[in-house]
């Protein structure tokens, strides 16, 4: 009773231009389902029950399946619409439509069926346009069903975007964790490097080799850009926000400090990779090479949040300073600095987490992960002659050696796996250090 | 007077130390220049060429393609799913989940890229496959590279545009409501337009970080030398960044002597168009920003 008394409440252009949308997203539904039912059969019984299909596309077509709904979902709220009569739903359908014809020719989507409900939704988008030109849309109802489809399409992309986030560090947690042991991260590679081992067996044994120099190499690198950004960063953020008026010459600084933030890592990878070599005689990678260019990345790191920091503490702080005698210096180095340490702190947190994870600085500037941990005690030549091998580079070696074998699940894989869980865990564990950090610094700041 | 003195010196130094990051820029664009300009003069004086084979004939053109289209179609796709969450966040969500879901998404917008890109190698580039079949070969091809830029750039899109969404006064949305508009209709015709300055920036600037980025592309792309002029998603391809990884990549595993040096010389030009092109959108989004701000404070 209550479809009839809809129907007759609605003109019948729209309830015709509504149903072959609906009909459109019905034929879809039904493939979908039948997908299903065969991947489903075909997990069960070991055999397909509408082709002999191998297990690699009964995914597929389990992907395949969730497609269809999600555009079929999304042609029921379409045809809803146009029985509405809500313009949007005229055009959401006549995209689809397009999108389906397309698709179909394509032979991306089961072409006959898509065919037809690529016609079906042209000819209800088509009807729904003509209806809609001639009699004014009913706002009310209509707006209250797009208010409802928007906030909850919209929820529903949050959640795909939230999704795919947890998607990347659950896999990374769940294929890395069997491996992790206390000797592979101590451990080295044999002198052949990769080739010479076999990943599967001696990696199942888990102490045979390991990420040890690499991990060492990437503290030492990340510790070395540190110990030259910071006195770096932090002077010229003193510079910029307690010395320098606001003028031309400041905003000369600022632009370039933005600039050099955009340059790719890749470009200061090959300038690593060639200046020291042609211009200083180094070893073509080093420790000190790769340390300098990743200065480079994190400096407007570090005088960004620094400059902020220091702009935030109050000027009262200042005044008060001044009131008692002291000079410039002691108030930057008393007062200010001090109440600004947890802001700079967040910076150089920051910009370490972001060196530590940094590929292709440390394979084209600080080193062949598959080069032995430099042993000599020349300090200048351990700095400057020898390659370093590093973490990122660890990892990108091991991919390097898999590269042909590309499987959708082999155990070897899980190897690269564990040694991107060891960086994943040090990045977040400084990422999230560094934001509570600055939590905890805005918490205090706007409580007093 | 002895205090004075120390204070000029310790200025000095501060100055110094705030002039290097200017020294750092010529540094680096006058060694690439310095390398790199034989065959950027003779791309723009000769025409870009159609042609790599990395010993005599550099031409920039498949490249300068496959970049923009990699760069486009990722960007597109983040945007297509960054700027509803941001509404989301902005318009619907309770403060609960914004503040849960903000906070993990700037985490995780600096996830080391090479983490992604074994993702991509081991899980997106099979799904890939499993999706179109040997069309996509390996699963090493275009369409693996804008999924994994699109999620590498996500919480990015996400976080600029949430920023420039909650930036439009409350008071719009409360005249909008007050008039009978729904929250949809208010987010749609007066806060969207009202960030649109915003959220162009955002877009803007994920596209250049797209376009800069290197290893998570490298590891998926399929490294072909000469990228195929064409538009099907499904084969492999090679951008300009990918394009220097994978040739300094060669030499330092071994290359013969002559060759090195031309090819390191193309290898440079193609950097300095690579820098060029994003400090331009770079240079883009910082006026963007400054007339918005002005707008702001006149309004």
């Amino acid at each position: 009773m209550k479809v009839c008394s809809y129907i007759k409440n609605h003109k019948t252009e729209r309830i015709i231009a509504g149903f072959a949308v609906f009909a459109g997203a019905g034929l879809l539904t039904s493939y979908g389902l039948l997908l299903v039912i065969n991947t489903v059969t075909s997990l069960v019984s070991g055999t397909s029950m509408l082709s002999a299909l191998p297990f690699t596309n009964t995914i597929a077509d389990f992907f395949l399946a969730a497609f269809y709904f999600l555009a079929s979902a999304i042609l029921f709220l379409a045809g809803f619409s146009l029985v509405e009569a809500y313009y949007g739903g005229a055009v959401l359908a006549g995209i689809f439509g397009v999108c389906l014809l397309a698709a179909s020719i394509l032979g991306t989507v089961n072409s006959p069926l898509g065919f037809t409900a690529a016609i079906l939704c042209i000819i209800g988008t088509s009807l729904g346009l003509l209806e809609q030109r001639k009699s004014p849309a009913t706002k009310t109802l209509a707006s209250v069903v797009i208010e409802k489809m928007a906030k909850n399409s919209l929820r529903i992309l949050a959640l795909i975007a939230v999704t795919s986030l947890i998607f990347v560090i659950a896999v990374i947690v769940y294929r890395g964790s069997s491996y992790i042991s206390w000797s592979f991260l101590t451990n080295g590679l044999p002198l052949g490097g990769f080739q010479e081992v076999d990943l599967i067996l001696e990696g199942s044994k888990s102490g045979v080799f390991g990420i040890g120099p690499a991990l060492l190499g990437s503290l030492l690198v990340c510790g070395t850009c540190e110990l030259i950004c910071i006195p770096l960063g932090l002077g010229s953020a003193i510079f910029l926000a307690e010395y320098a008026p606001e003028s031309a010459f400041t905003r000369v600084i600022h632009f370039f400090v933005e600039l050099l933030s955009g340059v790719p890592s890749i470009i200061l990878g090959i300038f690593g990779y060639t200046f020291f070599t042609f211009e200083f005689g180094w070893s073509q990678r080093s420790l000190l090479g790769g340390a300098i260019c990743l200065v480079f990345m994190t400096l407007p790191w570090n005088i960004r949040v620094a400059e902020e920091a220091i702009k935030a503490v109050s000027e009262d702080f200042r005044a008060a300073s001044y009131a008692l005698g002291a000079s410039k210096l002691q108030t930057i180095r008393r007062v200010v600095l001090e109440s600004a340490t947890p802001g700079i702190m967040t910076g150089m947190l920051l910009g370490f987490g972001a060196a530590f994870g940094e590929a292709a600085v440390a394979i084209f500037a600080a080193g062949d992960p598959q080069a032995p941990f430099p042993s000599t005690t020349n300090i200048w030549m351990f700095l400057t002659g020898y390659q370093m091998p590093t973490l990122p580079a660890w990892i990108y070696g091991a991919f390097r050696s898999l590269d042909n074998k590309t499987a959708f699940w082999t155990q070897e894989q899980n190897v690269a796996f564990a040694a991107a869980l060891v960086l994943v865990a040090i990045f977040l564990a400084v990422t999230i250090t560094a934001l509570l950090v600055r939590n905890h610094l805005n918490k205090k700041l706007t409580a007093t | 007077m002895r205090n004075r003195i120390s204070e000029r010196i310790i200025e000095t130094l501060l100055l110094l130390c705030a002039v290097s990051s200017i020294g750092i820029v010529f540094l680096l664009i006058g060694y690439l220049v310095f390398q790199g300009y034989p065959p950027v003069i003779n791309w723009i004086l000769h025409g870009f060429g159609t042609e790599f084979n990395g010993v005599d004939k550099f031409g920039m053109i498949p490249f300068i393609f496959s970049t923009a289209y990699v760069g486009v179609g990722a960007t597109s796709l983040a945007i297509a799913i960054g700027l509803p969450t941001a509404i989301y966040l902005a318009e619907f969500s309770g403060p609960r989940i914004r503040n849960f879901i903000k906070p993990s998404m700037e985490t995780l917008s600096g996830m080391p890229s090479i983490v992604m890109g074994i993702i991509a190698a081991f899980y997106i580039a099979p799904i890939v496959v499993a999706f179109f079949g040997t069309a996509a070969g390996y699963g090493y091809c275009v369409s693996t590279a804008w999924i994994i830029l699109s999620i590498m750039t996500l919480p990015f899109v996400v976080s600029i545009s949430e920023d420039a969404l909650r930036a439009v006064p409350n008071s719009y949305r409360e005249a909008s409501q007050g008039l009978g508009a729904t929250k949809w209709q208010t987010a749609l015709h007066v806060v969207l337009p009202e960030a649109k300055s915003g959220i162009l920036a955002a877009v803007l600037l994920s596209l250049a970080s797209i376009l800069g980025e290197t290893m998570a592309v490298w590891m998926c792309i399929g490294s072909i030398q000469t990228p195929p002029i064409t538009l099907n998603p499904l084969l492999g391809s090679q951008v300009i960044s990918t394009m220097i990884a994978s040739n300094i990549y060669g030499l330092s595993e071994g290359g013969t002597a002559g060759q090195t040096h031309a090819l390191l010389q193309a290898v440079y030009g193609a950097g300095l168009v690579l820098l060029t092109v994003i400090g331009l959108l770079n240079i883009v989004v910082a006026i963007l920003v400054k007339n918005r701000s002005r707008g702001r404070n006149n309004a």
